[in-house]
């Protein structure tokens, strides 16, 4: 490896020199001294997002023998979990000082399932893809259980690392057999064995076990059921990264896999997708409905809205791809923000989440709860937020590709989820609360949040600067 | 004189209002309903421009503005607006009744003023872009958009069952909305991929560089119908109506049934036909039922309501289906009188819903049974009411009849059965609005009606203009028919372009063109 290809890694080396860092720092700090932690873990996600700007403009290249690849995918990609990372280490501190777990392993993990996530986008071979999943995977079952002294925190840890632990063993499986039937683990390769005349028959089941294998990652149906007491049982920051950071990191990974190595198989593929995208939003959202703990409720809502981005996916086209970054762009802000605010008022060992609790909530905090607002309308899709703008695009491109049955199915999942969403609404500012209690947030959280709100609006009254960054960044997809 | 950019004028000015009220933190909530009631009544001013300077001789789109929106590669979304004979008065009607509905409200919401005016203003500006937008996206996001300070106006200052009634909107319309967006993109893709300009899709229609199969233009009329089915509202979407409205406080009433039904039977007429004639054709006897069985089931259940608010409701519904049945008559006469009776509808509804909230005001109660004799106590009040009756019965005279009188006679030159079956839904609506006034400004005096009073000045001035509305309207319509008429001929010349009504509607089995399942792929 020349040194040239050295500087493309330059990022991730800072991620990790940070980890590692953060880990030496915290036995000698005091807890006064907390703060420097967080410092050092923002700041190195601030130097990588520099860093990265340095490589934009390079033009896509390999690099590793093949096996990573810097493009505007991988670029976009790994800007997104950088900004992922510093919010949740943002959102995380006033919670975890409140809960007591203000420590520094915290933002080290985060640093370095941040590094997970970015290979899973860059990798162009199944070895440095799974090696990115096990990454991201070990430290979020770490940061799951977070809160070693609390019985639910350890049950979500548990819990997602026992199925974890199966689905990437099934990913490997699949790996194993691609290799079979390819004779070579790189996706280049991969798709020469599939276009060289007759597809080998290993690789169908290799693509089926591949997609359990992700479709976990990203918590698709059938393979969602670890996601809703995962979500609810996690600290609420670590449940606020992995609804963002963790899905858009397997969505990367399964656009790569599916479009750079087995576009042979796209009819197979559109198929099934098609299948798990309507389960995904249909069981997402029915379950979304019953839901009275505001975490679990936006559990069910990740799940419905990863089949959203699905329907792009199954489009299999330019725009259906764009649309998928657009939307991950709106989907992280407005999840972020929600999942900001339920930290926020959660109180006292993570409890008040339930939806008695935000009853009221316009008049004890109207600004708290006018952002809340916004993102639940992102998350329906009204227009003028990011979110009508991102599923217009999806949908749309649905519709284009010919399946407007898919659409259709869509935007009647959608009306399903205007129900749960709006029903916060409902509570929030139409009903009474019970004592008049003021609550009060973090300025940090506030500042995130009103840039949340600024973003939303942007991004629905004016998306074209941000699609044609999206459009630019697949570029490299192929 | 020529306004640039009249239409955005209208269309932002109170949206921008609204932003002011919730920008000044100190304001007393009389500055505030003051700054609110003069910023819609700049608004009306301004619509005012548009009714002078009409050119009643053309049937193109007038005051017309498009700016590029979201611009891509490809195409882009504009931000196109315009109005023509079938938008005009339902612009003009919008910024008439804001006003008034501000002002009927003056009292009665003493809680969350500031929030309570700012709904009403974006609800307006809500309103307005519906009936200005020529671009599909930003017809739709108009849409979209007016439902939600609808929502929160009647989940916050509504009733008992506010709750539910607000939800209940909400995901009644959103079914329908949604439905529409698909179909929006699907004509998108049709029609090229490069515009979503109304005017250029059916420019590209009538040339015939674009062309439907009968089965696409089947479930794309759908598509949007049921959109508009649900709003105005058809039965048998109809629902949602009863509840929205009887929850909803006075203002939010009066725009729902004044403005916002309108924005349905306005779909249609607007997106519908044009864009789908052929389909309109072939369903327009199917949906002329359903409109018929509208008006008599309307009328029907109206006349066992005892709350005042829920009678008036349901009178809506049979309205709504009489409008409906006009437009499906593809006759000169129904569709101008559909045309002319939502403006009509708008003001008496939104009247009888202004002069129930005043009885509610004193009262709190809406019960006809509570009353009685009130017109000893309150003879100014009886006297409004009883035009405004009147006018809801359709009275000659008043602006009722030349709506009612022309959908009559466009519907038998169709089908006498539908004919004769609207013109008994009227007797009946006669029978029931009579009986509800009887039972409330006669009869025995009921003693806890003793210290009603009659209404102040501030009642009267909101009365007066809708009733002086009335009585031009239906003594002299000609300068309202007059400016709708070439519209309505470029509407007909249209429909009539994908083949002739014929003579008489018959109700056939229609084979629908391809099935639901065909559509996924």
């Amino acid at each position: 490896m020349n040194p040239d290809e050295l500087f493309l890694l330059v990022p991730q080396s800072i991620l990790l020199g940070a980890a590692v860092l953060l880990m030496l720092m915290e036995p000698f700090s005091r807890q006064a001294g907390r703060r420097r932690l967080r410092m050092v873990a923002v700041a190195a996600v601030a130097v990588a997002a520099y860093a990265l700007r340095l490589q934009w403009g390079l033009g896509p290249r390999s690099i590793g023998g093949g096996m990573i690849r810097v493009d505007g995918f991988s670029l976009f990609f790994q800007w997104l979990f950088l900004v992922i990372t510093g919010l949740s280490a943002v959102l995380a501190a006033d919670f975890n000082q409140r809960e007591g777990i203000d420590r520094g392993e915290y933002y080290a993990l985060l640093l370095t399932a941040c590094s997970g996530m970015s290979l899973m986008a860059m990798s162009a071979d199944l070895i440095l893809t799974f090696i990115g999943i096990e990454i991201l995977s070990l430290s979020t079952y770490i940061l799951a259980g977070f809160k070693r002294r609390d019985i639910a925190s350890g049950e979500s840890s548990l819990k997602y690392f026992l199925l974890g632990s199966f689905a990437t063993a099934i990913l490997l499986y699949g790996i194993a057999l691609v290799y079979g039937a390819a004779g070579s683990t790189q996706y280049q390769a991969i798709r020469a064995a599939a276009a060289a005349g007759e597809v080998p028959a290993l690789l169908l089941p290799g693509l089926g076990l591949l997609l359990v294998g992700l479709g976990f990652k990203i918590g698709l149906v059938p393979f969602h059921s670890w996601i809703p007491d995962v979500y609810q049982g996690a600290p609420s920051p670590v449940t606020a990264f992995m609804s963002v950071g963790p899905k858009a990191a397997a969505i990367a990974a399964l656009l790569r896999l599916l479009v750079e190595a087995l576009p042979g198989l796209a009819p197979d593929w559109t198929r099934l997708l098609w299948l798990m995208a309507v389960l995904t939003m249909t069981l997402g959202n029915a379950a979304a409905l019953v839901q009275s703990n505001v975490k679990r409720m936006l559990a069910y809502s990740a799940i419905a809205q990863a089949g959203y981005i699905l329907v792009g996916v199954v489009a299999n086209t330019r725009e259906g791809f764009t649309a998928i970054l657009f939307y991950l762009v709106v989907y992280t802000v407005m999840n972020l923000m929600a999942f900001g605010v339920v930290l926020s008022l959660s109180g006292p060992g993570d409890r008040r989440v339930h939806l008695e609790d935000y009853a009221g909530l316009a008049r004890r905090a109207p600004f708290v709860a006018a952002a809340l607002g916004v993102a639940l309308l992102a998350l329906a899709g009204i227009p003028l937020t990011g979110g009508f703008m991102g599923k217009f695009f999806l949908f749309g491109s649905a519709v284009k590709a010919g399946f407007v049955g898919l659409a259709v199915i869509a935007v009647l999942n959608s009306v399903l989820s205007v129900y749960y969403y709006f029903r916060l609404l409902v509570y929030m500012y139409m009903k009474d609360a019970p004592q008049g209690g003021a609550e009060s947030i973090s300025r940090p959280v506030g500042a995130i949040l009103a840039i949340g709100v600024f973003l939303i609006l942007w991004l629905g009254v004016g998306p074209d600067r941000f699609l044609a960054l999206a459009g630019h960044s697949i570029l490299g997809l192929k | 004189m020529d306004v640039p950019f009249i239409l955005s004028w209208i269309t932002y000015l109170p949206a921008a209002v609204a932003l002011v009220l919730l920008a000044l933190p100190r304001a007393s909530n009389r500055t505030l309903r003051w700054i609110a009631l003069s910023g819609s009544l700049a608004a009306f001013l301004l619509s005012l421009h548009l009714g002078f300077h009409f050119d009643a001789s053309s049937s193109r789109m007038q005051f017309e503005e498009s700016v590029s929106w979201i611009r891509f590669p490809a195409f882009e979304i504009r931000h196109h607006l315009g109005v023509d004979g079938i938008s005009l008065f339902l612009v003009m009607l919008t910024t008439f009744l804001t006003p008034l509905a501000l002002l009927s409200s003056w009292k009665s919401v003493t809680m969350r003023v500031r929030p309570f005016l700012a709904c009403v203003l974006l609800l307006e500006t809500g309103m307005t872009g519906v009936f200005c937008a020529l671009d599909l996206v930003l017809f739709y996001v108009f849409w979209e958009v007016m439902l939600i300070p609808m929502y929160f106006l009647i989940g916050i200052w509504g009733g008992e069952r506010r709750l539910y009634a607000a939800i209940k909107f909400i995901l009644y319309t959103m079914a329908g909305s949604l439905l529409m967006l698909v179909g929006i993109l699907y004509l998108f893709f049709a029609a090229g991929g490069d515009t979503f300009s109304l005017v250029e899709i059916v420019a590209r229609l009538e040339r015939g560089a674009l062309a439907w199969s009968s089965r696409e233009e089947f479930w794309l009329f759908l598509a949007f119908g049921l959109a508009f089915a649900i709003k105005i509202p058809l039965f048998p979407f109809h629902t949602w109506l009863p509840d929205a409205h009887v929850e909803a406080p006075t203002a939010g009433s009066v725009i729902l049934a004044g403005v916002l039904l309108k924005m349905g039977t306005y779909g249609l007429v607007r997106f519908c036909l044009p864009l789908f004639p052929g389909a309109a054709l072939a369903l327009a006897p199917w949906i002329s039922v359903l409109a018929v069985v509208g008006i008599l089931y309307g009328a029907l259940v109206a006349m066992v309501q005892p709350d005042m608010k829920k009678l008036v409701a349901y009178s809506s519904v049979s309205h709504m289906g009489l409008v409906v049945l006009g437009i499906f008559t593809f006759t000169p006469h129904g569709m101008t009188g559909a045309l002319i009776q939502m403006v009509n509808h708008g003001l008496s509804t939104g009247a009888l819903f202004l002069l129930v909230g005043m009885l509610y005001d004193r009262r709190h109660t809406r019960r006809i049974a509570d009353f009685g004799g009130v017109a000893h106590t309150s003879p100014v009040f009886a006297a409004a009411f009883l035009v405004v009756t009147l006018a809801a019965i359709a009275l000659p005279g008043l602006n009722g009849f030349v709506g009612e009188i022309l959908i009559l006679a466009g519907s038998f030159a169709r089908n006498k059965v539908f004919g004769t079956l609207a013109a008994l839904g009227m007797i009946l609506g006669a029978v029931y609005m009579l009986r509800m006034y009887q039972r409330i400004f006669w009869g025995p005096k009921n003693p806890a009606n003793a210290g009603l009073g009659d209404i102040g000045t501030r009642e009267r001035i909101l009365l007066l203009p809708i009733v002086g509305l009335m009585l031009w309207i239906g003594v002299y319509s000609a300068p309202f028919l007059r400016r709708m008429d070439a519209s309505v001929a470029g509407i007909l010349e249209r429909v009539e372009s994908a083949g002739t009504p014929g003579g008489s509607y018959r109700v056939q089995f229609i084979d629908p063109p391809g099935t639901p399942g065909e559509e996924t792929k």
